[in-house]
């Protein structure tokens, strides 16, 4: 099918940021289409400023398009001045690589990392010619495919989607590749979708919500029951049992426009075993997979000379726990074929933030610091099993005052279980004294409070938990705000409570949201984590008039024996784990990271037979102070942990 | 330090980026090739840099220039070099058409050039239209249009910043081609602006910038001559009109665009350069 771009060509000159659309980036690929080979169209449902970053959907654009019997192209949902344009001119949803029409695809894939863009999934389905909902789509229209840390709760979307990719992406979607492909070889005969279907059911990690019914016991969700023999009760999520195998993006899109994130990114590792109970990240990628930092240095060298960055993360979900961090920065900064490269380390834990590691990062150019402490007093730490102490955070921001740092930002979570005020108001409390650290060092120190409205998440222990509601979380904003008035050395900035209310909704919901969603998106809702277009009142509208109550949903405490929306879904850890650590979690009892220290059989590692892969037995230097959890002397026999050696060598 | 001027050409997909992002562009682009760059001083040291007078976001452009300080002594710069590994990072649609070594006292892009010339096309109206708009215009005393300036709605007279201004022979196009020249100084007539003086409203008009121009119009020259005449270091140019894409890359020499003076120019000489005609050095 001829490409779009003449079309296109002529509504670009009319919209903002049209450099948006045009594709080119450095690493972009003109994938050629047969009919053998099936097309997969990975659709980030924002803009793409926001999307193009995002390393998932690289990395399976890569390895699909290394693959003979698959291509694969980009797109994101067109910004509102675009797509008025676009209907009005009669014009699909396009891809960026090669500006063909979304209606040539047979897979319209979407990565989920945030629920308010469940409209937009919506909206590019539509824009892409097919119709929203799963049952209506025939042999003729593509497959929706969703994957992405929202999926761990398919049930909102399942009515609009074909099949969900749980967990890591990287080997399903070969098999997904291969069962689709036949059929798509076979001519997809009349009535043959529902037996494809059937098929993808059996590649594990692949979830066909058609095939399960939900059932109901008066207002609350019973089971999830297949609807046949054969289909796999429980769906099990996949997991890369280790990252070496798998260095990927090869070649790190570099777009022409200015996007988020705007470097070379370099996964270091993958999964986190702090054990953080509100973090589904945390819990849902377990056990925890180092890249070999030989091959983290390999692929920063060669990234920046590829690219042209001069800045590179390196990205984890808690970047100072890879093991020898230090070196690995200091290799980097220190070598000279990189050029002046700064580095960037999103995600440092405090108590993991070594001197040593900031005169590392220092040595380039100082960026951004940001630490998550998370919640104001060790009592809320404690629960949320964040054991870092107040004397761990201010050594951290003590030590980056010194070392030269003039602001940094601290992340806080508000509406946590059993936070009081004197909680909320400890957050104000730490921040202060942050400021009062710096001045040691500094004229006029800054820190910037960020707080955000806590959405309890499934496959977390504090699934069960119901959440603030959105009256509940301003008010404690607000007193929090009033708190920080006279302080004009810490800024506050805050998650707008009403946004934070309805990503619950779509968070822990059940099927039956499936209907609000599609309502909010018919009456014009996209782009909802946007400030601009976000519209409470239309969600509030939508909920009542298809009889769904937000709160039973939302703020509801749920009980040990009800039925979880997820639970014919597994991230491998057990339900009684996740309950045990909620009930210690209120009794205020921690748990020690179990990369360090000995298995608790979360389910993870056990119940695939795969293992942490780490280089270090031990906690990084200066890791885990103040936690208490004694892990210097914890004999390593007995810890599941494979270590890597310095050529990369598993043993 | 070396200071280099470019010439270099924008057109295709990437004439939907914005100068911001084309200067972003450039300073990786310059790092990719390895040209060692002047950075500036203070906290977030950037790379010196100097672009001509800005092309707004959906024109293309043929005659782009920049000006880079290159940490280099100029018999250090090996601009063949240079150029070819700049142009060998380009993205589809950019490409260096001409280099030289100019001298520091040079002035800058913004301070000299004075005129630009400039294409239109896909404007939606008919050739008999169009020429008797710009007949029309042509013999105006004064047109009157009305343009926001530093948040206030001001009537400008832009009758003067027209230098130029003619309909090309389309018995080989679909839609006329209208070529203008427009004053920069003291303020610049933007190519929108002049369509709306002639009242065509076609926010989607192709338009391209064919060339810039310095000094008095009945001598002009473009920023790449006026440093040459001046700069004793200057390399021979026809030394560097060496980059030109590759020839199995046909995609860049089969836009329209690229051939300026396919489109019929009013006087020959106004574009130097036919890439067509470019080989690699």
């Amino acid at each position: 099918m001829a490409s779009l771009w003449q079309q296109l060509e002529q509504l670009l000159p009319l919209v903002e940021k049209p450099a948006r659309y045009i594709g080119g980036e450095q690493g972009c690929q003109h994938p050629v289409h047969t009919p053998d080979s099936l097309s997969w169209l990975l659709i980030y449902p924002d803009t793409y400023e926001i999307g193009l970053p995002n390393q998932g959907l690289q990395i399976l654009y890569e390895i699909l398009n290394e693959r003979d019997d698959a291509v694969a192209e980009r797109s994101y949902a067109p910004w509102t001045d675009l797509e008025a344009l676009l209907r009005s001119e009669g014009l699909p949803l396009f891809s960026v690589d090669t500006h063909r029409s979304a209606e040539d695809f047979d897979i319209l894939a979407f990565n989920l990392s945030a629920e308010l863009v469940y409209t937009n999934v919506l909206n590019c389905i539509d824009l892409a010619g097919a119709p929203v909902r799963a049952a209506d789509r025939t042999e003729t229209d593509p497959l929706v495919v969703t994957g992405g840390h929202c999926a761990y709760n398919p049930e909102p979307l399942a009515d609009f989607t074909d099949i969900v990719v749980m967990g890591d992406g990287e080997e399903v979607v070969g098999e997904l590749t291969e069962v689709i492909v036949e059929w798509k070889r076979s001519g997809r005969p009349e009535g043959s979708r529902a037996e494809m279907l059937r098929s993808v059911a059996d590649v594990a990690g692949c979830y066909v919500p058609s095939l399960y019914e939900a059932i109901y016991d008066g207002v609350r969700l019973s089971s999830m029951q297949p609807i046949e023999a054969g289909v796999p009760d429980t769906v099990e999520k996949r997991t890369v049992a280790d990252l070496a195998e798998w260095p990927y993006p090869k070649q790190q899109l570099v777009p022409l426009a200015e996007v988020v994130h705007d470097r070379l990114n370099v996964e270091v590792f993958r999964g986190c075993t702090r054990g953080c109970r509100f973090c589904q990240a945390g819990m849902i990628t377990r056990p925890v997979r180092e890249r070999p930092a030989e091959q983290v240095r390999t692929m920063v060298s060669e990234g920046i000379k590829r690219t042209g960055y001069d800045e590179v993360a390196l990205t984890s979900l808690s970047t100072a726990d890879f093991s020898g961090i230090e070196k690995v920065v200091a290799d980097t900064v220190d070598d000279e074929t990189n050029g002046q490269v700064s580095i960037s380390l999103p995600s440092l834990r405090v108590d993991a933030f070594t001197v040593g590691l900031a005169d590392e990062i220092q040595k380039a150019r100082r960026t951004g610091l940001t630490f998550a402490p998370e919640a104001g007093t060790w009592r809320m730490r404690q629960i949320i099993n964040k054991l870092i102490t107040d004397d761990d955070l201010y050594a951290a921001v003590g030590g980056a005052y010194e070392a030269g740092w003039r602001r940094m930002k601290l992340y806080f979570l508000t509406g946590l279980p059993s936070e009081t005020d004197e909680d909320t108001l400890g957050i104000a409390e730490l921040a202060r004294n942050c400021v009062e650290l710096g001045k040691a060092h500094h004229k006029n120190p800054s820190v910037t409070i960020s707080v955000g409205g806590f959405v309890p998440k499934p496959f977390t222990p504090f699934q069960w938990f119901g959440q603030n509601t959105v009256a509940e979380l301003q008010r404690k904003i607000y007193l929090l705000r009033d708190e920080l008035r006279r302080d004009h050395g810490v800024q506050l900035k805050w998650h707008d409570p009403k946004a934070t209310g309805i990503e619950g909704l779509m968070s822990r919901g059940d099927r039956r949201v499936g209907a609000v969603i599609e309502r909010v998106w018919r009456e014009g809702g996209v782009f909802q984590e946007w400030s601009e277009f976000f519209d409470r009142q239309l969600w509030l509208d939508a909920a009542a008039a298809e009889g769904l109550d937000i709160d039973d949903v939302v703020h509801r405490h749920r009980t040990e024996a009800e039925t979880l929306p997820w639970d014919h879904i597994s991230a491998g850890l057990h339900k009684d784990f996740l309950w045990q650590d909620w009930m210690d979690s209120l009794a205020e009892v921690g748990l020690p990271d179990c990369r360090w220290t000995p298995c608790y059989d979360c389910g993870a590692c056990t119940g695939y037979g795969i293992e942490h892969v780490v280089a270090s037995a031990v906690p990084p230097a200066g890791g885990s102070q103040g936690t208490g959890q004694g892990v210097a002397g914890v004999p390593t026999t007995a810890v599941p942990v494979t270590l890597v050696t310095a050529s990369g060598q598993v043993r | 330090m070396t200071r280099l001027r470019l010439r270099f050409l924008k057109v295709g997909k990437v004439r939907f980026l914005g100068s911001r992002d084309t200067a972003r562009l450039w300073e990786r682009l310059l790092r990719l090739a390895c040209v060692p760059v002047v950075m500036s001083e203070g906290f977030t040291p950037r790379a010196r840099l100097h672009f001509g007078l800005a092309l707004g976001v959906a024109q293309e452009s043929v005659s782009e220039y920049v000006d880079i300080d290159v940490a280099l002594e100029p018999h250090e710069v090996d601009l063949v070099s240079v150029v070819g590994r700049i142009d060998e990072a380009m993205p589809e649609g950019m490409s260096i058409t001409d280099a030289v070594m100019i001298d520091r006292s040079e002035l800058s892009l913004q301070a000299v050039v004075t005129c630009c010339s400039w294409r239109f096309g896909a404007m939606g109206v008919t050739e008999d239209d169009l020429t008797r708009r710009v007949a029309d215009a042509l013999a105006a005393d004064s047109i009157v249009i009305e343009r926001r300036r530093k948040g206030r709605d001001v009537e400008d007279d832009v009758r003067p910043t027209i230098e130029h201004l003619s309909v090309c022979d389309t018995s080989t196009a679909s839609e006329p081609i209208l070529l203008a020249d427009l004053i920069t100084k003291p303020r610049s007539l933007r190519p929108l602006e002049l369509l709306r003086a002639l009242g065509i409203e076609a926010p989607a008009a192709h338009v391209c910038r064919l060339e810039q121009w310095t000094g008095p119009v009945d001598a002009r020259l473009t920023p790449l001559e006026v440093a040459s005449a001046r700069t004793s270091a200057s390399v021979e140019s026809d030394e560097l009109r060496v980059t030109s894409p590759p020839s199995g890359d046909q995609s860049r020499r089969d836009h329209p665009h690229e051939r300026p003076n396919a489109a019929g120019e009013p006087s020959g000489d106004h574009v130097r350069i036919e890439l067509a005609e470019l080989e690699i050095g």
